[in-house]
């Protein structure tokens, strides 16, 4: 893999050397395109609001609410555990008078 | 001596709505936009379709855009521009596959001096690289492409990729390295094609 990444190096090199079209000139109209294009639509609302809380927040968000599910589910669950009937018999025979 | 170009102010002119100043913005832009496209070009999209694409967002963002010490609106705008090519890769379905008969003789001399070690550097023209190098790269998906365009073409630093990508520095390295082992596979699949086709 060394010897590729040397030689890819070279090619990479060899490619930066090769000169590129120069074509610098904004075609006509180009700036009149853009600023009507721009106007028209006005950008994704939903692209804003992802870029603006950005993607850590939402898994921060996603945390929370798998961890505050557990949490509820858990206290759901221990609710429903009775007592054991051995327990129980034993509690109404010494309660007896 | 001319005036500098004064982007600050030229950013407030157009905030304000003077499409003289957008224009000028433009013209101040168009080069490194341009160059930026031009290196994560899609196969079927054209190049001014795409640099238009860049700019409209650039004219929709604006308002979002702050000024940080030290850091330049070119960079901003670099990454806005790479972001879009990015979207315009992703969108490309199909990415091609190169069989040896799809490249000219220069362009296999190169391939072959990628993967045999015997091999020595071709005395060919550069273009030869340069296409050689294009029609490697179509191949890779749209996040290794970038990271190989511009760790090893445009020849920017880890840090400045990390800026532009949004990923961590380790991150970068890790995806470059895979890349380059993809790449070096995709070469092998091209060169097998040889021995196919014969």
């Amino acid at each position: 893999m060394k010897d590729f990444d040397q030689r890819w190096q070279t090619l990479a090199r060899e490619a930066r050397r090769c000169p590129a079209e120069t074509s610098v000139d904004i075609p006509l109209g180009f700036g009149t395109r853009v600023l009507a294009l721009a106007q028209q639509s006005s950008g994704e609302a939903w692209e804003d609001v992802l870029s603006f809380f950005g993607i850590r927040a939402t898994v921060a968000v996603t945390c929370i609410f798998i961890f505050s599910s557990g949490l509820a589910f858990s206290e759901w669950f221990e609710s429903r555990i009775e007592p054991p009937m051995l327990e129980r018999s034993l509690t109404s025979h010494l309660s007896w008078p | 001596m001319p005036d500098a170009f004064d982007v600050q102010d030229c950013i407030q002119r157009v905030r304000s709505g003077d499409t003289v100043a957008a224009n000028a913005l433009i013209g101040h832009l168009h080069s490194l936009v341009r160059r930026l496209v031009r290196n994560h070009l899609p196969r079927r999209e054209s190049e001014e379709d795409l640099m238009q694409e860049c700019f409209v967002k650039l004219f929709q963002k604006l308002e979002s855009y702050r000024e940080r010490d030290g850091i330049p609106f070119e960079h901003w705008v670099s990454r806005l521009t790479v972001r879009t090519c990015l979207d315009a890769l992703r969108a490309e379905k199909a990415r091609p596959e190169w069989r040896w008969a799809d490249f000219r003789e220069g362009e296999t001399e190169w391939l072959d001096y990628l993967l045999n070690r015997q091999a020595e550097v071709p005395i060919h023209h550069g273009t030869d690289a340069k296409v050689i190098v294009t029609k490697l790269l179509a191949m890779l998906s749209p996040l290794d492409r970038l990271v190989i365009t511009l760790l090893d073409l445009e020849e920017r630093s880890t840090q400045e990729i990390a800026q532009i990508t949004g990923w961590t520095r380790p991150m970068v390295k890790m995806r470059a390295m895979r890349a380059r082992h993809k790449l070096r596979a995709l070469a092998r699949q091209s060169m097998k094609s040889e021995f196919k086709d014969a």
